[in-house]
């Protein structure tokens, strides 16, 4: 008899914990697509929203862990401009160039007036120890490689098309991905040969560079905006980070190696 | 051949005696909402006028086509590889049948991209088989169509065989051993007593397996890459589109949205028993 009701007891201590674990697993589920989707009203006041091209993830993300105020959305500009546009909540816009930044002002999504805080250039990098033994720009045309280039909407794909036309290289391409670190990452996995990407990124994932003049000139500027254009007192100071010298967003930009705007 | 909705021998109180709570009720209606809502969002969005340009455009064209190709590949491969995993778990005592269940389903459950980073592991040129595709084959999967048919087979499987797989269950094995007793072998009891048992299920499971194909979006673009003509799908065109053309993302997604409702409205008297 003992021996069933703890028997019992036991099935239902267990059954008790399902259910637990299931409406937790609920709750989170839950709370996560609330803070996804619009949770603007309910933020706290100081927050400070900060959407910024893909390439600037550890710079954004050194910032956000220095002041936690500051929550970082990362994506692909193109991709972050059309989110702003559909209503996303966001303070200020980091795009990584002005074509970019400029849909976002045209469609009054951004209202403040926007700054250039740093440049990049694009550089020729390869899988590690570049299996395909890329020797340069050139073989960007190379059927048996496969390359990667950043979409043509997103700012390193506009980058890196500008700089091959004008090498007069048509790339043999076979992927054209969406955000500069989704291209970085297949580059480092070793299931891409080589690829444009930035300067920057490069040197996070350690890919292996090959020299390409052909894209010594080739910079893209990164754009901030506040999208009010009376910033609040904590959304200016977050700009004022990366606009000013010496601010924390401005110390990360140079560490992660940006060029000075 | 009646729908096997089994709706009806479900245990607990009858249906239509009892009326849940009005607040129940509400809440019911509002859920309703939530998923009528965005289907009107994009109705009213909708380039009718434009329509035929916008769709006509060679972008769209070109991921309708490569869209048609991978689709109906993966689901070709959903029959011939989901159809005998079916029999597998219907037929046979498994040791570990559970997990096993569970590894089956796992891909209805988990993220697509997770799905295409585990395929970028295992089947990426530098993945667990994939390193020997590429050094004995000459075979590298990722950024191509090939690729993408993976992915989105991998992905739709699943509803292949759990469809087709309960169907199984259901029809039971009476039928097949009368047919064996009669003297029937057994590819002859499969193809002449089995298949046609289960034939609604085998459509339904093609069906569902087909449109969840259509829609493959985060496994392909994490395994098989994004380039126009060889892996740039129907979903894929409308995630580029909504950021160069949103009227072009509307109408595709209007096309797959009718795509996903013919294939329900076709399945409604089984997967709605009334």
């Amino acid at each position: 008899m003992a021996g069933r009701s703890v028997d019992g007891d036991h099935r239902r201590g267990r059954a008790t914990r399902r259910q637990a674990a299931i409406a937790v697993t609920a709750a989170l589920l839950l709370g996560v697509s609330c803070s996804g989707s619009g949770g603007s009203e309910t933020r706290h006041d100081r927050e400070v929203v900060v959407m910024a091209a893909s390439s600037l993830t550890d710079v954004v993300e050194a910032v956000a862990s220095s002041d936690p105020n500051v929550t970082a959305i990362l994506s692909g500009s193109s991709t972050l401009v059309a989110q702003l546009s559909a209503g996303a909540g966001a303070d200020v816009l980091i795009t990584a160039d002005a074509a970019t930044m400029d849909r976002a002002t045209a469609d009054g999504s951004i209202r403040g007036k926007p700054v250039v805080i740093a440049t990049n250039t694009v550089v020729l990098a390869t899988a590690p120890g570049n299996p395909g033994g890329v020797a340069g720009l050139a073989d960007l045309a190379r059927r048996d490689l496969l390359v990667g280039l950043c979409a043509p909407e997103v700012p390193c794909g506009t980058l890196a098309r500008r700089a091959l036309d004008e090498a007069g290289i048509v790339p043999s391409v076979d992927t054209l991905e969406l955000s500069v670190r989704a291209l970085a990452a297949k580059l480092s996995l070793g299931e891409l040969d080589a690829g444009l990407v930035y300067d920057t990124d490069a040197a996070v994932v350690g890919l292996s560079r090959v020299d390409a003049p052909e894209l010594d000139g080739h910079a893209n500027r990164y754009f901030i905006a506040s999208a009010s254009a009376e910033p609040s007192p904590a959304v200016q100071a977050v700009m004022d980070a990366f606009t000013e010298t010496g601010g924390a967003g401005a110390e990360a930009l140079l560490a992660h190696g940006f060029g000075p705007p | 051949m009646s729908a096997p909705g089994g709706a009806r021998t479900a245990p607990g109180p009858d249906p239509g005696v009892s009326r849940p709570p009005a607040a129940l009720t509400i809440v019911g209606f509002v859920a309703l909402g939530l998923l009528a809502l965005p289907i009107v969002g994009l109705l009213q969005r909708a380039p009718w006028s434009a329509l035929p340009t916008v769709l006509g455009e060679s972008e769209v064209l070109e991921a309708l086509r490569v869209s048609l190709i991978v689709s109906l590949v993966a689901t070709a491969a959903c029959v011939v590889l989901g159809l005998p995993l079916a029999f597998v778990l219907a037929r046979r005592r498994l040791r570990f049948g559970r997990v096993v269940r569970a590894l089956v389903m796992l891909p209805m459950v988990l993220p697509p991209v997770v799905a295409g980073t585990a395929l970028l592991f295992a089947l990426g040129r530098r993945g667990l088989v994939g390193q020997w595709l590429d050094s004995w084959f000459g075979v590298s999967l990722p950024f191509t169509t090939a690729g993408a048919v993976v992915a989105a087979a991998f992905v739709a499987l699943p509803f292949f065989v759990v469809t087709v797989e309960a169907a199984l269950r259901q029809a039971g094995d009476d039928l097949d051993e009368a047919a064996a007793t009669l003297g029937a072998g057994a590819w002859s009891t499969l193809l002449h007593v089995t298949l046609p048992t289960i034939r609604p299920a085998l459509a339904a499971g093609t069906a569902l397996a087909w449109a969840r194909a259509v829609g493959e979006f985060g496994a392909t673009l994490t395994f098989a890459g994004n380039f126009p003509g060889r892996t740039r799908t129907l979903p894929l065109e409308t995630y580029l589109a909504l950021e160069r053309n949103p009227e072009a993302a509307v109408a595709i997604s209007l096309v797959l949205m009718a795509v996903a409702l013919a294939v329900l409205v076709t399945l409604r008297d089984r997967w709605m028993p009334r």
